[in-house]
């Protein structure tokens, strides 16, 4: 996969004039979109305090000292840039590709969102790193707010393959503990595996104060089961798992299955307090970022 | 179970069907590369042996499918044991046509109903069946000589039948049936009884018969089946009939002119009164008399009707009863009365007299023919003729109907042979006692051992005057006291007499006969009669029925001394009346006594008549008319009565249907006899002589017929179960039966329901396994 074709025209137009905001305070090197938790001189007037010996001259309100003969200094809420974090699951179950899903495997799904999500960032002065991982972490860019680190981006997502076994729960620690300072994580995964472990692994992230946007990656396949024929069941990531079944016997359990599983993830993310944005690789990327973006900036 | 498509019956193999395209798509089967197999894994691993049973469901009911469908087309029959198919039967139909099936229900008659029901019956035979039909009413008999094969001809023969008859004989049908059964060759036999089962008829079977019914049923090798359909509603339990129980006519003859009465019983079987119902008399269809009378529910009423007739001969007396019943047929009964324009009786006077009664036969004369010796314009029924004994001749014989030998002492040869032959032919005679009797002529030739005509020989002579040496002195009246003291005279026992001739004076208002002194007699010893050789000669040269009636005489009246006074013996066709004393007033003052005129009226015209067969039969009894030939033999030396090249007249006979049929006369002695034993069917019957005269018979039957209770439902049960047969409660529902049993039952309805239930299984299934309904 090319550059052009993980962000294509499309999808940057589609997304121009878009903004990603967090909804909690992050910690960023520059002024920025974003409030930060340091109080300083920009733009947006936050309160007066008494002058202290110390105190740069050139933040004395002077004209509420001619008011009132008293020294004060005018204090500023500082804008930061934001620290994004994108979490790009490879693993082999990432590789599924529908038949009405317009010839993309949701890993190809995956990277053209995180593209698009690292360009978002990127053009809005915030800072964009990767993480590409299936059982271990497989490369991490560390954000860079400079445009040309989307190029860096970019040609990381062009390189990745759906491959390995997942195992998401000890690489969410592992690059949990890599994250030191706030900022927005973006999951993109199936998020296949035990939910009990995996919401652990994300507790770890919210430990540190990243605000979490998980973006599960869904085929049409996986979520209705349409299958009628005698099919064997192969599975991506383990070659020697496969079962042959008759799919309309399995159809009811497998939707009930997919429904606990379903609804133990949202319970897990809503107790911590995590986005779950499902998205299934039959709609466009751009379009369904788009009305992600749109819904967050109502409700922020 | 057999298979009528048993070709289509391979398409069972189709079930390989299924079975084959389950292991191409499991053979054809797609692969895909699946991510989210964590999910799939769990719940094929918790439901992996479920869904193993549920395939196997729905292979089991997609395999059912062509084979059940395979066996739909097949059109399989269900069968048993024993399974007979088209094997012929050997079916006995018990038809009840006794004239209580004349009954009607709302339906028809019940005869109708039992004939339609026996033919339906027989169109669903197969073919080779035998059938024999009994008809149950009155006597048991066969409608065909032989069971026949051929049913359409059976059917013919039903449709033709007309009940009427008498009471069902249930015991004696049956055994008759069974016997019939015997004789066809069967492997399944049937007796079914076509009957409205009334209750009179039925509880005449007792419990033992039955019994014994039923072992000869269960006896057989092969089995037997009695089924019993009742035709009649026991709905309709209404058994409201009126009937004319009986017609009685007077025992004694009756002439032309002479008023008699008729005497007729009602009986009503209904529950409730029959007011003002008019019963009438008809003589010879023509109305006589009619009267209104009240007939109580469950009661009798008695009517008496005076008649007389003005021509002789044979006529029917019918009383008939109108009322509003479910039975018509009792509602008239007829009977057959003869009518005597006279009674030619010749008197053989073996003593005669100069003076008025002084001969032998005079106050026997006068007592005959009252009218015409008191010169009252009234005609005697007995005309009289005296003769000498010398003077007897063949031809006077054969113009009198009774000849009286009285006080005669001995005939010629000749004359004897002329008597004995005109006796054994049919004559009536009487002999009696006197002074004048030659005893050993009267041993020896006309007692002749008990071979003769005499019934006794002439024995001792007892009385007043009997030890005398001269009867013939003391036979003055009066003088007899005097001859011997010691002597005594006697008197008739008074008792009740079965006589023909003496019945009349049962009545005490008809005269006491013991009142009458007989002063004189003989002592008649009764002793059977002695074979001899000439005797043996002469029955061989009889017919045997002949021979066979001359018996033993008969005591019709006795004396106080225990002798007796009036013997009487059938010699051949013929009867013979002795009596111990004179007919005259020397032995006896009989002839001064009131009842002597209607004593020897009585004997005469019971003697004139008694030759004659009767003509009130029970049912099933043979009508016996016995007649003069046409001509008389011309040549005087011909002694027979008919020349043997002498062709015999055909007589015909029409019975109470009006069918006609012709009957053949033959010889009897010197009389031609027509018998017809065709009676089984109640009401009159007439024979039309070669004289042109008709001969009428009323056939009479038991008039508890006219009880028409029938058996209810569980006495029906009771009944037919202690024959050990089955009571069908319709003859379409035995005919299902019967038809199951024979061919057994086709189950292709079942199985296309089977077929379409597991369409609608497979579908439902198929559904509820893959979650799409819940």
């Amino acid at each position: 996969m090319s550059a052009p074709q993980v962000l294509s025209a499309g999808d940057v137009s589609r997304l121009s004039g878009l903004q990603l905001l967090v909804k909690q305070v992050v910690e960023g090197f520059s002024s920025g979109l974003h409030r930060s938790p340091h109080k300083g001189f920009s733009v947006e007037f936050r309160e007066h305090r008494a002058y202290v010996p110390g105190d740069d001259i050139r933040t004395i309100d002077w004209k509420l000292f001619g008011k009132t003969d008293r020294l004060y200094i005018r204090e500023y809420e500082e804008e930061t840039n934001l620290r994004c974090t994108i979490l790009l699951d490879c693993s082999g179950s990432m590789g599924y590709r529908g038949s009405r899903a317009g010839g993309l495997s949701k890993h190809e799904f995956a990277v053209r969102c995180a593209a698009c999500l690292a360009w978002l960032m990127l053009q809005q002065q915030d800072s964009v790193g990767l993480v590409t991982f299936d059982t271990q972490i497989r490369r991490y860019i560390p954000p860079r707010a400079r445009p040309r680190h989307l190029k860096h981006v970019l040609n990381e997502l062009c390189t990745q393959q759906p491959g390995a076994e997942t195992g998401l729960a000890d690489v969410f620690h592992q690059i949990a503990s890599r994250i030191h300072r706030r900022g927005l994580v973006l999951v993109l995964s199936d998020l296949f595996g035990d939910v009990d472990q995996l919401m652990k692994a994300l507790a770890h992230f919210r430990h540190a104060r990243h605000e979490v946007v998980i973006f599960q990656i869904w085929d049409e396949d996986e979520l209705d089961f349409p299958f009628r024929q005698w099919t064997q069941f192969s599975s991506l990531e383990n070659s020697a798992q496969r079962h042959l079944v008759d799919p309309a016997q399995l159809r009811k359990a497998y939707l009930q299955k997919l429904a606990e599983y379903r609804e133990q993830l949202t319970r897990g993310c809503s107790r911590q307090r995590i986005s779950l944005v499902p998205l299934t690789t039959s709609q466009p990327c751009a379009d369904a970022l788009a009305a992600w973006l749109a819904v967050r900036r109502r409700a922020r | 179970m057999t298979l009528l498509n048993p070709l289509l019956a391979f398409g069972a193999i189709a079930l390989l069907v299924p079975l084959l395209i389950h292991i191409f798509n499991r053979s054809r089967f797609r692969t895909i590369e699946w991510g989210a197999m964590h999910l799939l894994e769990s719940v094929i691993s918790q439901n992996r042996r479920r869904f193993r049973i549920d395939q196997l469901i729905l292979l089991l009911i997609r395999c059912l499918i062509p084979a059940v469908l395979a066996a739909c087309l097949a059109r399989p029959v269900l069968t048993g044991t024993g399974l007979l198919g088209n094997a012929p039967v050997g079916l006995v139909l018990l038809l009840d046509n006794s004239y209580s099936m004349e009954a009607t229900d709302p339906a028809g008659t019940r005869f109708s109903a039992a004939v339609d029901s026996a033919c339906q019956l027989l169109a669903g035979l197969p073919r080779g069946s035998q059938v024999s039909v009994v008809l149950t009413g009155g006597r048991p008999t066969l409608l065909f000589d032989r069971p026949l094969t051929d049913l359409q001809a059976v059917t013919r023969r039903l449709r033709q039948l007309r009940p009427g008859f008498g009471a069902s004989d249930v015991a004696g049908s049956l055994q008759l049936g069974m016997d019939q059964l015997q004789n066809i060759p069967a492997v399944r036999r049937q007796l079914l009884v076509l009957s409205d089962l009334q209750a009179e008829d039925w509880a005449a079977l007792t419990k033992g018969s039955a019994t014994a019914l039923q072992k000869q049923l269960q006896a057989g090798t092969v089995p037997t089946e009695l089924l019993v359909l009742p035709v009649a509603s026991t709905q309709q339990q209404s058994a409201d009939n009126l009937a004319v129980e009986s017609v009685e006519l007077p025992q004694q003859p009756v002439g032309v002119g002479q008023e008699f009465f008729v005497r007729t019983r009602l009986r009503s079987y209904a529950a409730k009164d029959f007011n003002t119902t008019e019963v009438s008399l008809t003589l010879d269809g023509q109305p006589v008399s009619t009267v209104q009378t009240e007939v109580k529910a469950g009661g009798t009423a008695d009517v008496l009707f005076r008649c007389r007739s003005e021509a002789s001969g044979s006529h029917v007396v019918t009383v008939a009863v109108s009322a509003d019943d479910l039975l018509g047929t009792d509602n008239q009964r007829s009977a057959a009365l003869e009518i005597l324009n006279s009674v030619p009786v010749l008197l053989v006077d073996g003593d005669p007299g100069t003076q008025p009664l002084q001969g032998e036969t005079d106050y026997l004369s006068v007592a005959l023919t009252p009218w015409t010796f008191g010169r009252v314009p009234l005609t005697d029924l007995l005309q009289t003729q005296v003769v000498p004994a010398a003077q007897l001749t063949e031809p006077l014989l054969k113009t009198a109907r009774v000849v009286v030998l009285a006080n005669v002492p001995k005939l010629s040869d000749q004359q004897l042979e002329w008597l004995t032959s005109w006796v054994r032919d049919g004559g009536a005679l009487l002999v009696t006692a006197g002074n004048r009797l030659d005893l050993d002529w009267h041993r020896l030739k006309l007692w002749n051992e008990g071979n003769g005509l005499l019934p006794a020989v002439w024995g001792e002579l007892r009385g007043v005057g009997s030890d005398g040496a001269s009867a013939g002195a003391a036979a003055t009246p009066g003088s007899a006291a005097a001859a011997s003291p010691s002597a005594r005279s006697a008197r008739i026992v008074s008792r009740r007499s079965e006589h023909p001739a003496l019945a009349f004076f049962n009545d005490p208002s008809n005269g006491d006969l013991s009142t009458a002194e007989i002063r004189r007699w003989h002592v008649l010893t009764v002793a059977p009669p002695s074979s001899t050789a000439a005797d043996a000669v002469d029955a061989a040269e009889r017919p045997a029925d002949a021979t066979a009636s001359a018996g033993i005489p008969a005591v019709a009246a006795v004396l106080d001394t225990g002798d007796p006074l009036l013997l009487e013996r059938r010699s051949g066709d013929g009867v013979v009346l002795q009596l111990a004393t004179a007919v005259d007033a020397d032995w006896s003052d009989l002839p001064l006594r009131p009842f002597y005129v209607p004593l020897m009226q009585q004997l005469m015209t019971t003697l004139a008549v008694q030759i004659q067969p009767p003509r009130n039969l029970l049912a099933g009894a043979p009508a016996v008319a016995l007649f003069a030939p046409a001509e008389e033999p011309a040549a005087t030396a011909d002694t027979g009565p008919t020349s043997p090249t002498q062709p015999l007249p055909t007589i015909t006979l029409l019975d109470p249907l009006g069918a006609r049929s012709g009957l053949s006369a033959r010889q009897q002695g010197r009389w031609l006899l027509a018998e017809s034993t065709v009676t089984q069917r109640p009401g009159v019957y007439t024979m039309t002589l070669p004289d042109g005269l008709p001969r009428h018979f009323a056939v009479q039957t038991d008039s508890s017929e006219s009880d028409l209770r029938l058996l209810d439902p569980g006495q029906q049960q009771a009944a037919v179960e202690q024959l050990g047969g089955q009571l069908l409660k319709s003859l379409q529902e035995y005919l299902e039966t019967d038809r199951r049993r024979r061919h057994g039952q086709e189950i292709w309805p079942l199985l296309l329901a089977g077929l379409l239930g597991l369409l609608a299984l497979e579908v439902l299934l198929q559904q509820r396994f893959a979650g799409v309904v819940r």
